[in-house]
């Protein structure tokens, strides 16, 4: 297939929570991926990348809805599905992996039932064979006794093995995307690089694609081959990972890959300020209040979208007159 | 040093007399819960005698050799009477109970994971059928559907639909929320699904602990329906038409009649109430799942 597996543009999610002015968590996204391509988008909390994800599987936290802009799966709305229509998208298109991995394992079923479950919820071929698909998928896994491994319940298992177990559910529906929420979070070092390399092999021999959400850029350069940098609701700059990290064009990215880079004898640094409110939408750049190369520019007309170079997208007044 | 650690053990502590009782009782219940059921089942092949074969040479003899637990007023023997009247009973309780309770479960879990206006008709409804007292709803079966067991199951039944509904859904309201339940939502499950695949199965320790607790009760509201007649008709053996037969007697000392049948009700009452307590405890059955 030639054309994207999943385009989404001018998306914009409110939540309105009644009380106070509806929350603007994502405005004017735009964003494709290929079939079999990995993307990462990276950002602080609040930027709205798990939003984005929601927004994709239609699970909006209750009083959310996409108030402009569309989500195309190849090439039909996302948002005119029904219900039935819903069902079978989920999973079986798109399945998604999980921030906390303990909290997405249900509790009073084994691991082999709920492989299974997921495995037959989404195929509709007789001759498939659940078991055999969980004990292999394990393995693959690196679970050395995956026998052992699918009679337990979820308490019995490590955080790193319950998010491997988290990997093999979403794996079982299928998808052509996969998307992964933060899914090495809670997990020690050495245990996400594992996790995040078994990922990464994972997609590439089952030839879907990978959407992968972190607020650590590291994590997300060491799958992502194209990368987007969110910030308060908006994708600020866009490219592949060589031309992201090598050459940032967008202030707030050089901010984030300055806060990647341990220098010894200093401490870490951080970006001064904080995220702006998404009570109201932001026309301006939300990022000004902490840019060190603010310009008059800035306070006065909405960031212009540029492309600097081939497949790069980046909102920024920097630039915008040379390029 | 090996030593050291093993000595460092506290010693093995003979068990102290209170916690020997709690374990004596226990084993005792458990002792007469399995007699009940037993008796239940096989009964009618230990009975001495045809719990409907009357003896009018031997109306109300009071218990002897021959007759273990006396004769009523028409010279039935009491012991075959109670062991009939022991299966008569269970297996109206469990089916009323496996009937209502299976409904109300199915219907709770599926309003805690629908909520909305479905859930608020459901359970406006069990709170009108919860307001009307159990012997008036009982009667009112009685005169709509005559004299039967099916009375008797009916009643059962919608006693124990509102309570399983109730439970249920209180106890899944919170897994709404729950990392998984959204999981398998996105794993492409639909909503009965999710119902039957994780919202039972996490009510299933809940379900057996009130299972046991409502069986207990089902009994009592059995017996005493009737005790004032709706339901088993007199002469077939039923606990509370037994005391009901005999309950005049009381006043003239003949009280083998009543008290034996009265006897057998508190009995499985308290056998099924502490097996319930039991399932419901962390380390009863519902916890080593």
């Amino acid at each position: 297939m030639s054309g994207p597996l999943l385009s989404i543009s001018g998306l914009e999610v409110a939540i309105d929570n009644r009380a106070a002015p509806p929350v603007i968590p994502l405005q004017g996204v735009d964003l494709e991926i290929f079939p079999g391509e990995t993307v990462g988008l990276v950002g602080e909390s609040g930027s709205g990348k798990s939003m984005t994800l929601r927004s994709m599987l239609r699970i909006l936290p209750p009083g959310g809805a996409v108030t402009g802009g569309d989500i195309r799966w190849r090439g039909r709305s996302v948002l005119d599905m029904g219900a039935e229509e819903l069902e079978a998208f989920r999973g079986a298109e798109m399945a998604m992996i999980y921030q906390n991995p303990a909290a997405a394992l249900d509790p009073v079923l084994t691991v082999r039932r709920q492989i299974t479950d997921a495995y037959r919820a989404n195929r509709d071929d007789p001759d498939a064979d659940p078991r055999r698909f969980a004990v292999s998928v394990l393995r693959e896994l690196e679970f050395g006794n995956p026998g052992d491994i699918l009679h337990r319940y979820p308490h019995q298992l490590s955080g790193g093995m319950a998010q491997r177990v988290n990997i093999a559910l979403a794996l079982a529906c299928g998808p052509s995307l996969l998307l992964a929420d933060e899914p090495t979070t809670g997990l020690d070092m050495t245990t996400q690089l594992r996790v995040l390399d078994l990922l990464e092999e994972q997609v590439r021999v089952r030839n879907a694609a990978l959407l992968f959400i972190s607020h650590d850029l590291r994590a997300v350069a060491r799958v992502a081959r194209r990368i987007g940098v969110m910030y308060a609701g908006r994708i600020v700059e866009f490219g592949s990972r060589e031309e992201l990290l090598s050459a940032p064009a967008h202030p707030y990215t050089q901010a984030l890959i300055e806060c990647m880079e341990l220098r010894s004898g200093e401490p870490p640094r951080s970006i001064p300020g904080a995220v702006p409110s998404m009570a109201e939408r932001h026309l301006l750049c939300a990022f000004r209040e902490r840019c060190r190369r603010r310009m008059p520019d800035c306070d006065q007309h909405p960031a212009p979208s540029r492309s600097p170079g081939d497949g790069r997208r980046m909102l920024c007044h920097l630039g915008a007159d040379d390029g | 040093m090996a030593a050291d650690l093993v000595s460092a053990r506290p010693p093995a502590k003979a068990p102290s007399s209170a916690s020997r009782l709690a374990l004596w009782s226990r084993r005792a219940r458990r002792a007469v819960f399995l007699l009940l059921i037993a008796t239940a089942i096989f009964g009618p092949w230990v009975a001495p005698y045809d719990p409907l074969w009357p003896d009018p040479f031997n109306p109300l003899s009071p218990p002897s050799a021959e007759h273990w637990l006396g004769t009523d007023h028409l010279g039935m023997d009491v012991f075959s009477r109670l062991i009939a009247a022991a299966r008569v009973d269970f297996t109206l309780a469990v089916t009323g109970v496996l009937i209502g309770g299976g409904l109300g479960s199915v219907l709770g879990a599926w309003a805690a994971y629908r909520r909305g206006w479905a859930d608020t008709v459901l359970l406006r409804t069990v709170e009108i059928m919860q307001s009307f007292p159990v012997l008036l709803l009982g009667i009112v079966m009685f005169t709509i559907l005559g004299p039967g067991l099916v009375v008797l199951i009916v009643a059962i039944a919608s006693i124990n639909f509102p309570l399983y509904l109730r439970q249920v859904r209180s106890v899944l309201i919170p897994l709404t929320d729950a990392g998984y339940v959204q999981a398998a939502k996105c794993g492409g499950l639909g909503g009965w699904g999710i119902v039957w695949r994780h919202f039972l199965p996490n009510a299933r320790g809940q379900i057996l602990a009130l299972f046991a607790l409502t069986c207990a009760y089902a009994i009592q509201i059995i017996a005493g329906l009737s005790f004032i007649g709706v339901g088993i008709e007199p002469p077939n053996p039923e606990w509370g038409s037994m005391i009901n037969a005999g309950a005049s007697l009381i006043m003239q000392g003949i009280w083998w009649p009543s008290i034996f049948p009265g006897l057998a009700i508190a009995l499985s009452v308290y056998s099924l109430t502490a097996f319930s307590r039991e399932a419901g405890s962390p380390l009863g059955p519902a916890g080593s799942l």
